[in-house]
């Protein structure tokens, strides 16, 4: 298994697996040229990232591939949000009403549409294909991107955060929308989703609603299901938590599942990742490693057997040296996994 | 009509007296006797009688106060009309006030009116009318007529104790009771369990204060804003053939319309000099009375 970044070519299996993702899954629409878009567009992140400084929206999308080539799955990264389209979510904030008669306070709970995530490092366009999504898989393509990171790390901002989808019924209804985006947006859910993930985002300001949406008004299924996410989605989130992301105060404006967030240098892959030189040996192997080199384009992220020696070089195989594009002794981030 | 035989000749709108106690309790024991729910307990008339005397020979229109005016016909007493001036400048009077914002999105072809609530104290500063009853033999033609006459004339004469706006809140459907559809379906959602004993015009106080969308209520809460407990259709009717029409502004306990009218609208030389903050040239209208022609 290999996360590499993604090029045009991945363009088909890029497109089986955005048909394979759920409709929640905005930056992966079903749409060839907008998934070209976005290939061409990450391409590009790669290429200059190692010397451009922080600034651009930079979305690098990694693949992961088996040992034949095949993709299995997509991650994304942006580096900053809110740069080429707003970035909007739903902050939940709680206002008091103090009633002078009768000397007692009560709390509302009120959603409100927002930009306070606007400018932050986010993990994105995370999807595997069904059959492939083995712990150590999702792990890899997860925390990748968190080598890449500490590896360009003044690209990156000191917050990072990640949405889940949230939950949807049977139909592929979401409760959420139902309540809440209906009324405004005059479309169902998915067709909305479609929108936002093909359109300019700015359509949410305009439609959605600028003042609190009280959570007391709601029907109890919409409230239910409040940063809730989808069950498809819990290993990845049972990750992010391991990682050190926490839940928030933010949700996603369409299906309202979780906004986890943060801070970049805490990340457990972060703080435990370190440079390493490689040795090319056959060892008794005692760990497993996530281990990436530090190149930008031709960056590459391994699951790796290997053998810590107390000057801490890594041993590892000759093949995975050479999938990682390097000679032994290069210096390479490593983690434990 | 000759002037001869005027429905309305012989009739006398007078400041209350606190003789008038009784002839009043009668007239507001009249199944459609109209008593706001800021009024207070009935046990109070004398209490408020008093007032009103005080406030008639003050005449000073500082603060909250209740003018009661009584009509009389061949020396009985067989109709009365209550005016609170100043409403909500001590004690704050919460009304809703409907509003409507416009999505539109071009890209998407979508165009959305959505109708609002805002909850505010609009009324601040205006007068209520807060009592209106007439007797059993009397109809709101004849008698209603002559205490609006009577009332529009001290209007017209006191300008600056009434404030630039008369408002009359009408009861909604199931009235002011935890049985609105209106206050069940809205202000109750904001209520936590331990406090819903209170009253409901108290806990308007504890509602949001930002707007509240429309389309996040029930069609049932919907469909009752602005409509008037049928007992009192009659009297709205009257309100309205005498100026007062329905705007924009609703009940927080139950949804019930405001009526409301600007008093120059209804008193065309009725011109208000002075600001809150002045001091008042208002002289006494203890005396005051107005014999209908």
């Amino acid at each position: 298994m290999l996360v590499r970044p993604c090029t045009l070519e991945d363009i088909d299996a890029f497109e089986r697996l955005a048909f394979d993702s759920p409709v929640g899954m905005t930056s992966l629409p079903l749409d060839r040229r907008n998934l070209e878009v976005r290939l061409r567009a990450s391409q590009s992140a790669f290429a200059k990232v190692e010397e451009q400084g922080c600034g651009e929206e930079s979305h690098f999308l990694f693949a992961v591939e088996d040992h034949k080539g095949n993709v299995l799955g997509v991650s994304g990264l942006m580096a900053n949000t809110g740069i080429n389209a707003p970035y909007y979510n739903l902050r939940r904030d709680r206002t008091y009403q103090v009633s002078s008669s009768l000397q007692k306070h009560v709390a509302h709970s009120a959603l409100q549409l927002c930009g306070d995530n606007s400018g932050k490092t986010l993990l994105n366009s995370f999807f595997v294909d069904e059959n492939s999504r083995t712990p150590e898989l999702m792990n890899l393509l997860s925390r990748a991107r968190i080598l890449f990171m500490k590896q360009f790390e003044d690209r990156f901002q000191n917050d990072v955060i990640v949405e889940f989808i949230g939950i949807t019924d049977e139909n592929q209804e979401s409760p959420f929308w139902n309540a809440v985006g209906l009324p405004f947006f005059d479309m169902e859910y998915d067709q909305a989703e479609q929108y936002f993930a093909t359109l300019s985002p700015t359509f949410i300001a305009e439609l959605m609603p600028p003042f609190p949406i009280y959570e007391n008004l709601l029907s109890e299924s919409a409230r239910q299901v409040i940063g809730k996410h989808s069950m498809d989605y819990d290993d990845q989130l049972q990750i992010a938590l391991a990682e050190g992301f926490q839940y928030s105060n933010f949700f996603n404006f369409f299906d309202a599942g979780p906004c986890l967030s943060g801070p970049r240098r805490l990340l457990k892959s972060h703080q435990n990742a370190g440079e390493i030189s490689l040795i090319s040996a056959q060892a008794d192997y005692q760990e497993k490693y996530l281990v990436s080199n530090l190149k930008g384009t031709d960056f590459r992220c391994l699951l790796v057997d290997g053998l810590m020696d107390a000057e801490g070089a890594l041993s590892v195989s000759p093949e995975n040296l050479e999938a990682l594009g390097l000679d032994p002794g290069d210096r390479a981030m490593g983690v434990v996994l | 009509v000759s002037n001869n035989t005027h429905p309305l000749k012989g009739l006398v709108v007078r400041a209350v007296q606190q003789s008038d106690g009784p002839a009043i309790a009668a007239l507001l024991e009249q199944p459609k006797a109209f008593v706001s729910d800021h009024w207070g307990p009935k046990s109070s008339l004398e209490e408020h009688i008093k007032n009103s005397v005080l406030a008639f020979s003050l005449s000073e229109g500082e603060s909250e106060a209740l003018f009661l005016f009584v009509l009389e016909e061949a020396g009985e007493v067989s109709g009365v009309l209550g005016l609170s001036t100043l409403i909500g400048t001590t004690q704050p009077r919460y009304h809703f006030r409907a509003g409507k914002r416009v999505h539109q999105s071009h890209a998407l072809s979508v165009y959305r009116d959505i109708d609002l609530l805002l909850l505010g104290n609009d009324c601040t500063g205006s007068t209520e009318l807060c009592l209106f009853a007439v007797g059993q033999k009397s109809s709101l033609a004849v008698q209603g007529a002559a205490l609006i006459e009577g009332v529009f004339e001290f209007a017209r004469l006191n300008p600056n104790l009434l404030g630039q706006r008369l408002i009359a809140e009408l009861p909604g459907l199931n009235g002011n009771s935890s049985k609105s559809e209106f206050w069940l379906g809205l202000g109750d959602r904001f209520i936590p369990q331990e406090l819903k004993h209170e009253s409901v015009g108290v806990l308007v106080e504890l509602l949001p204060r930002t707007p509240i969308y429309l389309p996040f209520l029930s069609p049932e809460v919907r469909s009752v804003i602005g409509l008037v407990s049928c007992e009192q259709s009659d009297f709205r009717s009257f309100l309205e053939s005498n100026g007062l029409y329905f705007q924009d502004m609703i009940r927080p306990e139950d949804g019930g319309g405001v009526l409301e009218v600007l008093w120059r609208q209804v008193i065309p030389e009725f011109n208000r000099t002075r600001n809150l903050n002045d001091r008042p040239e208002t002289n006494s209208q203890a005396k005051f009375r107005f014999e209908c022609s």
